[in-house]
């Protein structure tokens, strides 16, 4: 009998997608033994006047709740603070965070002090450190996200907490919040749960469990995102790329960050670009560089993305080739619907060529496993918009 | 002809709305049980109750565990009277061994029965309940309960990953349902050291049953985006496995194919429900005692062919998983549905020869231990009478009444295709 | 200065009666009082016709006659929306039973999460299989008579409603003859209006 490594899956997310998702709030809250939620909303989405979809959905069910709609663009540890405070004052059971990013981490932040205790958020950042369930936890996405809404991590001033604790007991993806259309921003979205999803089908901690949450949230990229690009007012097409954010967070959150997303978010940092931008552009290049260096990879990634009929007919030699014709393909039509708005190379996103180093390093700095070199090589294809080889 | 493999925009199926959960925890490999300190570790629990039933134990599957825990753990009990019915007294008389050992946590190591007494001990000792009813039905069980291992022995039932758990008071003479997601285990093992014994003839009747969750799953009416991803990848796995662990049945990675396989299944339809393969398998079982896993394999064809006029092309798509990219390239795709009932049909027969005649193609031909036929014809409008009262039938596509059960049961138990000229369609 | 600010700020947070918009509120949203009446309507209209219906359809008065005696089921909207209660009494007749289930023993007790699923099921959007498999609904009790209610509900639905419509609620639309159809439409509507 050989030794083999034991697979691990884990997702406490429960799913609620589609119409009317947002009335089925209370009694899930009622299912979870809370009563009493904070909602916590940052300004933008207050703005846009989403915030009463959620107060209808409490119409009729009993119940009353508190609306923190003042969370500003980055979480931080003082509203994180004032919000524990009013939590424990008003005797809140459950919280629920709606919106994008910076809602969702101050949600996961106060969560983790009202189950404990205040100094926790210093002393619990990290991965693993948490111990113990938290109170309920429901997130409710709305226009788009930066991709970590539904995993498992949580970012306050520079420190992360990783933890799957820390990962909501229920996702509510309903369509009505699915109405701004900023096709830059839901095309950063569409493209990070696209770059998480493909990465983790080909991680090395990769397995059939985590290929399901994959594999589901590159079919409704596959299927919701040209009709986002070409009928931005389209509340369905919208929503599945949310639901595609939420299902690839999941598969995200099983395994560490594949390179793609560390080279992409090392230069979004680094030049104040949406990291999603950065990441569809690297895609095409990255994809050829991993799945040249393991070809074994190469039948995984084909098929997670094509379709049954794809896979029975494609000859094993041009399915690389058809990958990157794929993500070149979804880059002709983010190309074409933006008129061009969307930068497709490093270089049209004003990138110079000398800094390509220092954006390497700075993947290698935060726990890239990679040489330098070989990162370059990936990076100048991007830059160019050449293939690698 | 291979063309160049283009690939196009999918078509996939999205209802309105769904909802999907699977909270249990999955490890599995060929030293998974190893795993399981260091996993009651993270759930705060050191003292395990080890709940089995004779079967597994005389199988020595109990013995593996324990070498696989015993140096870094102490097990509070190893209880093994576990009858293959669930039954209330037992579960309370459990509750109390969990209470006098000081347990904090259950290991259940067994089929559907095991862990259905498991989660009702879980019930009890969690919520420190006296009466067992208050707890029935949806919604009543609000909170986490304590820690519960599933190691499941057969693949398989999935109810290591079922959100129900069914409890006979045998005092009261009702059946108790309990539905929660709380119910979940925290933690499935699927270690191929578990089923590595399992007879051929049991392999692939609790084989078939998992290809029947899974099939059913994609092919209902509650399907959604998730469940349809775990349905395919079962069905995959399950159909490159099967056949041959049967004929071979020390494989150990067939075997782990299989545990995955069943897992992934279970997940799939405890999210998406089940059709009239259930409804009518149920009956079939409550009536006549007929297996749950026989059921299900003389059945799924039927089921297939009942159903086939309002779901024919998720039954179509079926063909990929099941039979592979040649025969589905090969296969025009108006002809696709009906390969998968042949494809199912030829299994069944296939299974048959590999256990030489113990694994049923059709209910006349399943005997009991003592050579007696366990359904007769005069059984058949009694079981169409209970099916008309099984949940499952919700979420069959197509309406069933009393005649419609007995012309399927009468074909299922002949033995001959259902002639779907005779089908009353919606 | 920033100390002062702080402090403002803190004073503003936590004096509620001064809240400023787009910071912290209390809210105990109200009722939906039209979908509410809509689906009290309904519901009582549908109570009633079941009464009707079971005096003179043979399907649905077999339907009954295998439940248990007394047998008795509702059908409303959690927490506290409107319900509608029918079972037989004594003699194994069927009668609307009202509103409200309080105190009384529920046999079946079919519950619709929330008003908008109601809604939903009332205007007929999604039908009760599909309304099922959304999740929309919990059903408590005994199953067996839980599957009878269900296909009594289905049948009561052929009557009321006009084909175009019954289609899309019922699962396999029943052969049954033009008479039939709209003799029995027509008693059930007047006994359901009219009570008897």
């Amino acid at each position: 009998m050989q030794q083999s490594k034991t697979i691990e899956f884990i997702c406490p997310v429960k799913t609620n997608a589609g119409k009317k998702a947002l009335d089925h709030i209370p009694i899930e809250l009622k299912a979870l033994d809370a009563e009493r939620p904070i909602v916590i909303t940052d300004q933008e989405t207050a703005k846009k006047g989403l915030s009463k979809y959620v107060v209808n959905a409490f119409k009729d069910s009993g119940m009353s709740f508190g609306l923190f709609e003042g969370v500003p663009k980055t979480a931080d540890v003082k509203t994180i603070r004032n919000l524990s405070q009013k939590f424990l004052y008003k005797g809140f059971d459950a919280i629920i965070a709606l919106g994008g990013g910076a809602a969702m981490d101050v949600a996961k932040g106060l969560n983790i002090v009202v189950s404990g205790q205040p100094d926790d958020l210093k002393l619990l950042a990290g991965t693993d450190t948490i111990k113990n369930r938290l109170m309920p936890f429901i997130a409710v996405p709305t226009a788009w996200g930066n991709g970590f809404e539904i995993t498992k991590y949580a970012f306050i001033e520079s420190k992360v907490y990783a933890s799957h604790f820390l990962m909501p007991d229920l996702v509510v993806i309903d369509p009505v919040l699915f109405k701004a259309p900023d096709t830059k921003l839901m095309v950063s979205s569409a493209m990070i749960a696209l770059t998480h999803a493909l990465e983790a089908c080909i991680h090395s901690s990769s397995n059939e469990f985590i290929e399901c949450y994959a594999h589901a949230a590159i079919q409704h990229i596959k299927e919701c995102l040209p009709k986002a690009l070409s009928h931005p007012k389209d509340k369905q097409a919208n929503m599945g790329i949310g639901n595609a954010a939420s299902m690839a967070g999941c598969a995200f959150s099983n395994v560490t960050p594949g390179m793609i997303h560390r080279l992409g978010k090392a230069a979004g940092t680094m030049f104040n670009i949406s990291s999603g931008i950065c990441m569809s552009i690297l895609l095409p290049y990255g994809l050829e560089y991993q799945l040249k260096k393991n070809e074994a990879d190469i039948s995984k990634l084909f098929h997670a993305l094509a379709d049954f009929d794809e896979r029975a007919q494609s000859s094993p030699s041009s399915q690389l080739k058809n990958i990157i014709q794929y993500i070149k393909k979804i880059h002709d039509n983010i190309s074409n619907a933006t008129k061009k708005s969307i930068p497709m190379t490093l270089h049209e996103a004003d990138i110079s060529k000398n800094s390509l180093g220092a954006i390497a390093q700075k993947a290698i700095d935060n726990g890239l496993g990679m040489d330098k070199d070989e990162c370059l090589k990936i990076l100048t294809a991007a830059y160019d918009g050449k293939s690698i080889h | 002809m291979p063309t160049t493999g283009n690939i196009k925009e999918l078509n996939m199926h999205k209802p309105g709305y769904f909802e999907f959960c699977c909270r249990v925890k999955t490890l599995a490999g060929h030293n998974a049980l190893e795993s399981i300190p260091d996993a009651l570790a993270q759930l705060q629990a050191k003292t395990p109750l080890i709940l089995t039933d004779k079967g597994v134990a005389g199988a020595g599957l109990i013995d593996i565990v324990t070498n696989a825990i015993k140096d870094k753990i102490t097990i509070g009990s190893i209880e093994d009277d576990i009858p293959p019915d669930s039954d209330l007294r037992v579960v309370n008389h459990l509750a109390n061994v969990y209470r006098e050992k000081k347990c904090d946590a259950i290991i259940a190591v067994g089929g559907g029965s095991v862990m259905d007494t498991a989660k009702g001990v879980n019930i009890v000792v969690s919520e420190n309940a006296d009466d067992l009813i208050k707890f029935c039905g949806a919604g009543a069980i609000k909170r986490p309960l304590n820690p519960l291992i599933a190691i499941p022995t057969t693949s398989g039932t999935g109810s290591e990953v079922t959100l129900v758990a069914v409890i006979a008071d045998h005092e009261k003479n009702r059946k108790m349902l309990f539905t929660s997601y709380f119910l979940l285990p925290d933690v499935a093992v699927l270690d191929s050291r578990m089923t590595l014994t399992l007879p051929p003839f049991l392999t692939s009747a609790t084989g078939m049953d998992a290809m029947t969750h899974a099939i059913e799953a994609y092919t209902c009416l509650a399907k959604n985006p998730l469940s349809d991803t775990h349905a395919v990848s079962a069905i995959e796995l399950l159909s490159q496995n099967l056949l041959n662990v049967v004929k071979n049945p020390s494989d150990q990675d067939g075997r782990l194919a299989l545990a995955k396989g069943a897992n992934l299944a279970g997940i799939a339809f405890s999210n998406s429900m089940v059709g009239m393969v259930h409804t009518l398998g149920h009956s079939i079982g409550s009536v006549c005692h007929v297996p749950h896993g026989t059921c299900m394999s003389i059945l799924l064809p039927y089921g297939l062919e009942y159903n086939l006029h309002k779901n024919t092309e998720y039954v179509a798509e079926v063909l990929y998983p099941l039979a592979g990219p040649e025969i589905f390239a090969k296969t025009p795709k108006n002809k696709r549905s009906e390969k998968v009932i042949d494809y199912v049909r030829q299994l069944n027969q296939d299974l048959y020869d590999a256990t030489d005649g113990r694994h049923s193609r059709c209910f006349k031909e399943v005997l009991n231990r003592d050579g007696k036929q366990m359904v007769t014809k005069e059984d058949l409008p009694k079981i169409s009478q209970t099916a008309l009262g099984d949940g499952s039938i919700f979420y069959n596509p197509e309406e069933l009444d009393y005649d419609d059960c007995m012309m399927v049961l009468e074909a299922a138990w002949e033995g001959i295709p259902l002639d779907r000229n005779k089908i009353k369609k919606g | 200065m920033y100390k002062f600010l702080g402090h403002s700020c803190f004073n503003i947070f936590y004096n509620k009666k001064e809240a400023r918009v787009g910071e912290y509120k209390d809210i105990t949203p109200g009722n939906k009082r039209m979908k509410r009446l809509y689906t009290a309507i309904m519901l009582w209209f549908v109570g009633r016709s079941i009464q009707a219906a079971a005096k003179i359809d043979e399907d649905i008065k077999k339907e009954f006659d295998q439940l248990p005696d007394q047998f008795v089921f509702s059908l409303g909207v959690t927490p506290n929306g409107p319900q509608m209660v029918v079972g037989k009494d004594i003699n194994g007749k069927v009668k609307y039973l009202g509103s409200k289930s309080k105190g009384r023993k529920i046999n079946v007790d079919m519950t619709i999460k929330n008003l908008e699923a109601a809604i939903l099921l009332f205007t007929f959007q999604e039908s009760t299989a599909i309304s099922s498999c959304h999740d929309r609904l919990t059903v408590d009790g005994d199953i067996p008579s839980a599957c009878a209610v269900v296909r009594i509900l289905d049948l009561v639905e052929v009557y009321l409603l006009p084909k175009i419509i019954a289609k899309l609620a019922v699962k396999r639309y029943p052969q049954w003859s033009s008479e039939r159809k709209l003799i029995g439409r027509t008693k059930i509507y007047l006994r359901a209006i009219l009570g008897f």
